[in-house]
Parts: structure tokens; C-alpha cells; sequence
């Protein structure tokens, strides 16, 4: 099984299996998910990113904004499925 | 000494000696000794004798009046008198002969007088034929000496041998040729040592090789018997031995798979995790393996701890469910949600469900990832903004139809 961390803006994003990020070991994996578990409480208005080197970093959290985006109709789900679809 | 004598008047000749009667009897004789010319040293010593009328005495000690140095018979053999000692010298116990005598030499031995025959030579006499130096009998008063002629024995300068036989052993190669050297040697002495050096060169013929002759078969190498001077390699190919037809982290012939995910009835799946260090808007889903379309069936399910339907735990799937309800509201059950449309560039989405869709923004056809968005109200941490918790792990499941 391939492990890997996603690094963002120099913090750790996340860490997953399978493609993509950068490879670690599973040693590793097992590390910095420990610390993911062991994350600070975060507030309404605080949040905290992982530094690489397992410490975290306050920061203020942003509310994110709902997508204005149309919801699909199920017969154009189901039109979907059925390879009408064009992409 | 016989005299013409005239005795009483009467002449008498020749005569050698005279007797007259002695007063009282007998006679006595009177011999001339007039012509005796021994001398005292003549006679042997003490003895006596009448010399011309007057008797001498002998001073010989060899006795009988011989000179020093002269040999006489005494009727007992040959003797010799010593000049010095006057000792007499009995020669009848010698034992030399004439072939112990050096030649004229003479000597008295008992058989009397010899004269030597034991000749005198010198190196002149020496004679060589061949290696055999010959020096006749006899004396050799120094040491003779007699020079052969000198030899040679000289190998041939070189030789040549053609059609050698070459033997290929484990490790070694034979070359092997009888060979045979016959040196010109002229009569006479040869002294110690070496003369000349011969050098040998061999012929032999063998096959040369190299990479080039190698031959393969699938996975068989052929080498032609032959020399190879150097190391031959031969690499074998082939154009299907690439990293994505080989199972992920299996290496063939050094080549390590990355093919993951795999299906049955030829349906081509892969699977992952991801666990959010922060909670996240959206997370990008990268699959392992490039695609040309894309997955005809996606879902994402929680694995964390429990969460209510309201509050998390969800599990997202592109299958259409009419309702749109639940089908059950376990932690880990699974959810229907909305058909979102796979569409490159731009999103479609509703507002309820998950839609991954390829790279937002990106007008690319690639179908190498997808992003995992969560604004629908029934997202568990909609309220916060961010549905992908932090410390949750999240599966995912991407399956494409089998291409032909």
C-alpha cells in the first residue's frame, strides 16, 4: 500500500492512501495521523494547520460560502447512468 | 813369472818356480812374482800376497784387491761396491725387471744387468679422437696436458607450430601443440651452460565473439561457443513490460508495477484514503493510474466514529436514489445521493450531495483525480463550512468500465 502526505502552502493538508501527495512510509503515515488525532480544539473563529514537523500553528478560521450551483434533476441523473450524457 | 834361471852351473828356462830343500827338512819353492801388479787396495783387506818380491798386505774391505765401484763375481753372484762403504751388494734379490726401469736406464738385478724399457712421453705423445684423449703407456715425468676441439650445441632460434588444439576448461582455455626442438650440435666440448634461447609461438584459431552473436528467445539467451574477449550482454525487452500493466509494487525484470486497483468481470477500480489534518472544504482525490474516461461509478464513505445523517459519517455515491433520503442512517451505512454530472472544467453540483468532477477549473480532459466537495446541507459539518473533518478518514472507490 502506497502512503503518501498532501503538503499545501508548506503545512500538511492531509495524509491518505493510494495516488497522489508525496510518497512516506507507513511508519510515518501512522506519526502524522496521531498527530491529526491529537488536533487542538478549534473554535468558530480558530483553527489550527499541522506544520511538517508535527507542531500546530493557529490561525483564524474563515466561514466558507455555500455554492450557488443547480442541483440536478434525477431524470438527468438517471440520463446520466444510462451514457446520454455528454461531458 | 817363468824365468830363464843357471843353477849350479846349469841353465834352466821358463822356470816358474823354485824349490829347495829347507835345513831341517822339507823344501821350500820361490815363484818370481816380478810380474804381479796388484797393489795393496787390490788385495782383500788383511790378506796377503807377494808383489815383485815383497809381500803385501790387503786394504780392500770388499776384499779381493776390486776397485770401488766396480762389480765382480765372487762366485756367490754380481756384487757392487759402494764407493763410500766399500759394502758389497748382493743383487741376486732384486725384483725389478726392465719394465720398471726407465728406458736406457741400466741396473744389476738378479738376472745381472738390464737396461730399462719403460719409455718416457710428454703431452706430445697425447692423442685425441672423439671424446677420448688417449696417453700411451709409459712415464710422464710431468703432467701432460692434450686440448680437444670445441663444440657447439645450438637450439633453433624459433619454431613454429600451426594447428594448435584449443580445450575450453571451466575458467581456462587450453592451447595445447606438441612442439619439438633439435639443436645443431658440432663435434667436440661442450662446456656448461646455455646457448641461445628458442623462442615457441603457437597457432590456434578460435572463434571470436561478441555481443553481437548473442541470440535470444523470449527470456533465453544464447552464446555461441567461441572467445569472448570482453564481457557480452544482451537486454531483453519487451514493449508490454512498462510499470502500468504490472500490479502495483511488483517488480518484473526491474520494472515496479503501479497498477492498482483491479475488478472483476474486467472492471477497473481503485481505492485510497485520505485523513484531513484540517477540516477542508474539498479534497483533491488522485487516482494512481491515468484514465481516458471517467469512472462510470464513484462513492466516499466515512470510516471515522460515529456521526448521525445530520452530522456526518456519510457515505457518497453517484448512484440516483429518487428520494433522496437515507437508505438507513448507521455510521457506516451507505447513503444515496444525487447523480452529479462528470463534466471537464466548470462543476455541476447541487447543493445536498458530494460531486467530484475533474479538476476544478481545469478544462482538461484528464481524468487523473477528483475533487471531493461537500456544500449540501446534509453535509455533517455544513454549518461549520468544512465537511471533511479533521482526523476522519475517508474512503474512496472509482470504477471504470474495462476498455477493449
Amino acid at each position: 500500500m502506497r502512503y503518501y502526505k498532501d503538503i499545501q502552502d508548506g503545512f500538511i493538508a492531509a495524509i491518505g492512501t493510494g495516488g497522489g501527495g508525496v510518497e512516506i512510509t507507513e511508519t510515518e503515515y501512522e506519526t502524522i495521523l496521531e498527530a491529526i488525532r491529537n488536533k487542538p480544539a478549534r473554535t468558530d473563529t480558530t483553527d489550527y494547520h499541522l506544520r511538517q514537523d508535527l507542531t500546530w500553528e493557529e490561525y483564524e478560521r474563515i466561514e466558507p460560502q455555500p455554492d450557488d450551483d443547480e442541483e440536478a434533476a434525477p431524470e438527468e441523473v438517471l440520463d446520466i447512468l444510462l451514457g446520454g450524457a455528454d461531458d | 813369472m817363468a824365468q830363464n834361471i843357471t843353477l849350479l852351473g846349469a841353465s834352466y828356462s821358463d822356470v816358474p818356480s823354485v824349490e829347495l830343500p829347507k835345513t831341517g827338512g822339507g823344501t821350500a819353492q820361490f815363484d818370481d812374482t816380478t810380474d804381479a801388479n796388484a797393489t795393496a787396495a787390490d788385495i782383500a783387506l788383511s790378506k796377503t800376497a807377494y808383489v815383485n818380491g815383497v809381500k803385501l798386505v790387503g786394504t780392500n774391505q770388499g776384499g779381493g784387491g776390486v776397485d770401488a765401484g766396480q762389480v765382480y763375481q765372487d762366485g756367490a753372484g754380481y756384487i757392487v761396491l759402494d764407493d763410500d762403504s766399500g759394502g758389497k751388494y748382493d743383487p741376486s734379490d732384486a725384483t725389478a725387471t726392465a719394465a720398471d726401469i726407465l728406458y736406457p736406464k741400466t741396473a744389476y738385478v738378479s738376472g745381472g744387468k738390464v737396461t730399462g724399457s719403460i719409455v718416457t712421453k710428454s703431452s706430445s705423445d697425447l692423442t685425441a679422437s672423439g671424446a677420448t684423449v688417449t696417453a700411451p703407456a709409459g712415464y710422464y715425468a710431468t703432467a701432460a696436458t692434450k686440448s680437444v676441439a670445441s663444440g657447439s650445441a645450438t637450439p633453433a632460434a624459433s619454431i613454429s607450430a600451426t594447428g594448435a588444439t584449443v580445450t575450453a576448461g571451466t575458467n581456462t582455455l587450453t592451447f595445447s601443440k606438441s612442439v619439438s626442438n633439435t639443436p645443431q650440435v658440432s663435434a667436440g666440448y661442450i662446456s656448461a651452460g646455455s646457448s641461445g634461447n628458442t623462442s615457441v609461438s603457437l597457432t590456434a584459431s578460435i572463434d571470436t565473439r561478441s555481443s553481437s552473436d548473442l541470440t535470444a528467445s523470449n527470456l533465453t539467451v544464447t552464446a555461441p561457443s567461441g572467445y569472448y574477449a570482453s564481457n557480452a550482454t544482451k537486454t531483453l525487452s519487451d514493449e508490454y513490460l512498462l510499470a502500468e500493466n504490472i500490479k502495483k509494487n511488483i517488480t518484473i525484470f526491474g520494472v515496479t508495477g503501479s497498477f492498482e486497483g483491479g475488478g472483476g468481470g474486467g472492471l477497473v477500480y481503485e481505492t485510497g484514503t485520505w485523513t484531513p489534518a484540517t477540516d477542508s472544504e474539498g479534497y483533491f482525490i488522485n487516482f494512481a493510474n491515468s484514465h481516458t474516461t471517467a469512472p462510470f461509478y464513484y462513492a466516499i464513505s466515512c470510516t471515522s466514529e460515529f456521526v448521525s445523517s445530520s452530522s456526518g459519517g456519510l457515505i457518497y455515491t453517484n448512484l440516483h436514489q429518487a428520494t433522496g433520503e437515507p437508505l438507513h442512517t448507521s455510521a457506516t451505512g451507505l447513503r444515496y445521493g444525487y447523480a452529479q454530472r462528470i463534466a471537464s472544467g466548470g462543476s455541476n453540483s447541487t447543493s445536498n450531495v458530494t460531486y467530484p468532477y475533474t479538476n476544478q477549473g481545469d478544462s482538461s480532459a484528464s481524468y487523473s483525480r477528483y475533487w471531493a466537495k461537500e456544500t449540501g446541507i446534509n453535509a455533517p459539518q455544513y454549518s461549520s463550512g468544512y465537511p471533511w473533518r479533521a482526523g476522519s478518514t475517508y474512503k474512496w472507490i472509482a470504477v471504470w468500465a474495462p476498455t477493449s
